[in-house]
């Protein structure tokens, strides 16, 4: 590691530091505005000069010249250096303060001031920018240029429904534009014109359309790129930024919510380097509008007569118990409790209690819908990824395998950490029944059938026995297992309908890999489901390849909702014979329903005899209730998440609760107080003590371990508050934080277990020939529970339409954007007519369908858990 | 719409360069002669044969001068006005060729769609001043009066006969 002198101190660094990111841990700040420590330099704002001299060299003896006193003569370089480009080298000595330097400095701002408008106070920027705090540290006090002489340019050019430009704030550093090339992958923004007249622009239609766009803002050194959505609402440093965690999806992304008079203002991206880093997706941006909707409901409600009405939480919780109170102990059985994934452990773990301790029934699930399958759980419990894998630094020696997924749409952040993983050296398998994003990045990857996924996997591992590249030290039936294989790898190619050389270079490049992780996606939830091969097919090729109990080794499922993960571990799930989520909605008596609306995803849903509705709006399932109880949102109050890689995340409390909610866990103890349980939790935090003590994998997951790291974030007004810190977690200039922590999996807690392995045959699924394969999507920004309350998500939400391949396009004689007829078995019968999209994502044979879209919501084909066939059956051109 | 052709010609450059996407400065010369200038849509074509976004094509497009992003005349005069041909009287002939074809401060192409007079930077040719470029192909040297009037006369005479 080359030694480096940075103003006098002393630093051993890794080869090919940068000298800004080397002048870090010695305290010496380097101002830059376009370098970005998650991204390539491009040393174009001259920010950063330094004064960089080397050892002088004895040609003779290729040793260091040293002077009389013994110290190496420095030869300084005739001008100063971009810290932001430059590399260090053995011996290098650097000065960041001599006159020079800040001479230079003053001279940079002073260029990049001459026309800078200095509207600060109305800039959305102000208190937070770059370009201000560099000029009171570094810049002139003054200017030289007369307000007459400014070169004027645009001001509030919409370059999208989501982000507002200023051309005369921009100093065109381009972290934007290589921002949307290098780390979202969409280079939707692009630099037009050059010298004077230099512009950020987007020639796309429409405008900047990336699911990434609001990170531009935040990167942004000035106030050029504001957020529609916040602009002008508060200035940021009257935000108090609550730490808090992003519920939209699995990932989990850590997050501020900036509050100002008990509004969430904005949402910004807090920096978590083992989930986000410091990015966040628009989604997660911009959906906390549903927080102060005024569609809440903020009063419990009973139903009088015929209507509901509101009532005093006294009446409403006295309503229920009187009504469960005389069955208590004998038909707890036709009692059951459904409760959504997005609710926080603390919630879910009470409301399991309750049902198993206080009304003894195990009738709980928290999947309908088309989350409501098996998951692979045994397989995520045995062999989840090893505590300390961080996705976004896998690099040489790990072989990551991405089975039936598209994290584009479903789990954003996570598809924009694995696209720069082969960047990294690590090799990148993406295979799905059709084309998706992720696949650009990857090192190999292959379309395979649908139906299919069986023989796909079975074919890895076919090829990795034949290879003998296959461990049998932790397995049980290794060798019995081999023999029951009773197909080549050529028949697994043929039946899955990619190369027998694929199957083998992957099944043999994922055995022989140091580490390897298996992430499995949606796509192939339905598959496990349909067919019990496929999972016996994982959990052999996970035992056999030994990738697991170990970091950077074992199985990832991507999780469709924010704590799908910690229901699970919560025990959100029927046990004992307890009925599953499609039982109970028939035959239970008395349903509990807990910030889930099964109402909306089957129309036909009824009141099974009396129903009890927790949630933030009057969902459908609401309207058929007999009582409703008005839950806080996630932002009213505090908990904790489990996110798909299993890290559990805590977030805080950022708004008063509106009206009478009141946080889930603390509306179900009041009602087992009612049933006369003697529970006295006094905060979230108290239900966290007790599941930390009473799920062994959670042990110590207390919420003051949580928050290590999820402080909240204090604003310039507050007493103690660090001006510095909103400006550098913007930048991501912290180095290495890291919040949250990962439960052990089984096989990491028991190092000698051994598993077994069993052969399944796959069924052979009953494709029929002359049918047509539906592939159910999902499309990120969409008219969801939640996001139908988010106007600015609604501009963005994309027309719903069918994907077809362009091969069955012309045989079937469909235009692109022609309308499309689509009929498929179901009861009742159901037909879909969408624009057709020709655009060569879907193999021949399988047409694509986000079923999360206006006209393609309800539709029971998500909802389904066998493949849906689909006859394409007549094309209606326009 | 970009025709069969130039789509065809696009896709044959694509395959000269060893990464395709260099092909995407003269795919946009095709374009150009096609359109005339390259407007948005021309910009959509292109990107939609290259495989890139139209930011990627356009950003492009708008940093060479030698690609039209607004609308030109048929034909495209950028003459020299930097220092060697200013100081042989570039300006006042650029001035007076501007006042012929009947421009104003403000304008670049005349009336007739025919004639685009640009301010151009160094064109290299130093040592016959004044110099211009005519439709970014041939450079006219020692640009007399006479012979810029000529050279007007001609291009009015071959627009007027297309």
């Amino acid at each position: 590691m080359p030694k480096v002198t940075i103003d006098g101190k002393i630093i051993d660094v890794p080869a090919g530091t940068l000298i800004v990111e080397a002048a870090k841990p010695v305290g010496s700040h380097i101002p830059v505005f376009c370098y970005h420590p998650k991204m390539a330099p491009a040393g174009m704002c001259r920010m950063c000069l330094v004064q960089v001299g080397m050892p002088k060299m004895d040609p003779a003896t290729k040793q260091p010249v040293v002077d009389e006193n013994g110290q190496p003569v420095i030869n300084w370089m005739p001008k100063l250096q971009t810290g932001c480009t430059t590399v260090v080298s053995e011996g290098m000595v650097v000065h960041t303060t001599t006159p020079q330097v800040a001479e230079a400095r003053r001279s940079i701002l002073e260029f990049l001031l001459t026309s800078h408008p200095l509207d600060c106070p109305v800039c959305d920027k102000g208190g937070e920018c770059p370009l201000q705090d560099h000029t009171l540290h570094y810049g002139p006090g003054n200017t030289r240029f007369y307000v007459e002489s400014k070169f004027h340019n645009d001001k509030a050019v919409p370059l999208s429904p989501l982000i507002m430009l200023d051309r005369e704030r921009c100093i065109q550093c381009g972290r934007c534009v290589r921002f949307q090339d290098e780390i979202a992958g969409e280079p939707s923004l692009g630099l037009a014109d050059r010298g004077r007249g230099l512009e950020v622009t987007t020639f796309d239609d429409p405008p900047f359309n990336s699911n990434f766009s609001g990170n531009t803002i935040d990167i942004c050194p000035v106030g050029a790129l504001t957020s529609r959505d916040f602009r002008f609402t508060a200035r940021v440093f009257e935000l108090n930024d609550y730490p808090s965690v992003c519920q939209q999806c699995a990932v989990g992304c850590n997050v501020y919510l900036g509050t100002r008079d008990n509004l969430i203002r904005r949402v910004t991206p807090r920096q978590n380097e083992a989930v986000n880093e410091v990015w966040l997706c628009d989604k997660g941006r911009l959906e906390h509008h549903y927080a102060h909707s005024p569609e809440r409901v903020t009063t419990p409600m009973i139903r009088a007569e015929s209507d509901l009405t509101p009532v005093s939480w006294y009446e409403a919780l006295n309503f229920v118990a009187n009504r469960i109170r005389p069955t208590l102990g004998e038909s707890g059985k036709s009692m059951a409790g459904l409760a959504g994934d997005r609710l926080a452990n603390e919630d879910l773990y009470l409301f399991q209690k309750l049902f198993r301790e206080i009304l003894g029934s195990n009738n709980l699930d928290h999947r309908f819908g088309w989350s409501q399958w098996n998951a692979g759980d045994a397989l995520v419990k045995n062999f989840g990824a090893g505590v300390g894998t961080n996705l976004g630094e896998l690099g040489k020696g790990v072989t990551a395998l991405l089975l039936g997924a598209d994290p584009q749409t479903e789990q954003p952040v996570l598809r924009l950490r694995l696209s720069k993983i082969t960047r990294q050296g690590a090799t990148l398998v993406v295979a799905n029944g059709r084309a998706t994003k992720l696949a650009q990045y990857a090192s190999h990857k292959t379309i395979y059938r649908y139906g299919a996924e069986a023989y796909f996997v079975l074919g890895l591992v076919r090829a990795m026995i034949d290879a003998g590249l296959h461990k049998s030290d932790k397995a049980n039936g290794a060798t019995e297992y081999s023999a029951a294989l009773n197909l080549t790898v050529a028949e697994c190619a043929a039946k899955a309908e990619v190369s027998a050389d694929t199957l083998k270079t992957i099944g043999e490049t994922f055995a022989a890999s140091e580490n390897g992780i298996i992430l499995f996606g949606r796509e192939f939830m339905y598959a496990m489901q349909r067919d019990p091969a496929v999972e016996a097919a994982l959990n052999a090729l996970l035992i056999l390849s030994g990738h697991f109990g170990r970091k950077n080794n074992g199985v990832i499922a991507l999780y469709p909702r924010s704590n799908s993960m910690g229901a699970l571990d919560m025990g959100m799930t029927p046990t004992d014979g307890g009925m599953p989520a499609s039982e109970m909605l028939t035959k239970a008596k008395l349903l509990y329903v807990m910030g889930a609306d099964p109402a909306r995803e089957n129309p036909a849903f009824k009141n099974p005899g009396f129903m009890i509705v927790q949630d933030l709006f009057m969902t459908a399932t609401a309207q058929k209730a007999d009582v409703v109880f008005p839950a806080s949102a996630w932002a009213e109050r505090d908990g904790t998440f489990t996110n798909t890689e299993r890290r559990v995340q805590y977030f805080a409390r950022a708004l008063e609760p509106l009206g009478q909610a009141r946080p889930d866990w603390a509306i179900i103890q009041e009602l087992a107080q009612q049933l006369g349980a003697k529970w006295t939790y006094a905060s979230a935090g108290d239900v966290m003590n007790e599941i930390a003590q009473r799920i062994p994998t959670y042990a110590k997951m207390t919420h003051a371990r949580l928050q290590v790291n999820a402080r909240r974030r204090a604003s310039v007004q507050t007493v103690g508050g660090d001006a510095a810190e909103p400006v550098q977690m913007a930048l991501g200039e912290l180095i290495g934080v890291v919040s949250g922590a990962q439960w052990a999996t089984f096989s990491e807690t028991n190092a000698d277990a051994k598993f077994d392995v069993k052969f399944v045959q796959p069924a052979d699924s009953a494709q029929a020939t002359a049918g047509v394969y539906l592939a159910v999507t999902r499309a990120l920004l969409d008219c969801g529970a939640l996001a139908q309350y988010s106007e600015i998500i609604q501009t963005r939400v994309p027309d719903a339409s069918v994907e077809i391949n362009s091969h069955d396009a012309e045989a079937w004689e469909i235009a692109n954007g022609a309308r499309v007829r689509i009929t498929f078995e179901s009861k009742p019968p159901r037909a879909l007519e969408l624009p057709a999209r020709v655009d060569g994502s879907v193999p021949p044979g399988v047409v694509a369908v986000a079923n999360n879209l206006d006209g393609t919501m309800n539709l029971p084909m998500g909802a389904q858990v066998q493949v849906t066939q689909v006859q394409v059956s007549q094309a209606i051109a326009d | 719409m970009l025709s069969e052709t130039a789509k065809q010609k696009i896709q044959e450059l694509k395959a000269r360069y060893p990464n395709a996407r260099s092909a995407v400065m003269p795919a946009l010369y095709v374009a150009q002669a096609e359109y005339g200038w390259l407007p948005q849509e021309a910009i959509d074509a292109v990107a939609a044969e290259m495989g890139m976004t139209s930011t990627e094509v356009g950003s492009v497009a708008s940093f060479y001068t030698m690609y039209h992003v607004k609308p030109v005349g048929a034909h495209v005069i950028d003459f020299c006005t930097d220092l060697p041909c200013a100081l042989a009287g570039a300006d006042a002939a650029f001035a007076r060729l501007r006042e012929r074809l009947g421009l104003d401060a403000h304008q670049e192409t005349t009336a007739d769609d025919a004639i685009t007079l640009r301010h151009a930077p160094c064109l290299g040719g130093c040592d016959k001043v004044p110099t211009l470029l005519l439709d970014n192909q041939a450079q006219y040297q020692n640009m007399t009066d006479e012979k810029l009037d000529a050279l007007v006369a001609q291009l009015r005479v071959a627009h007027d006969k297309s």
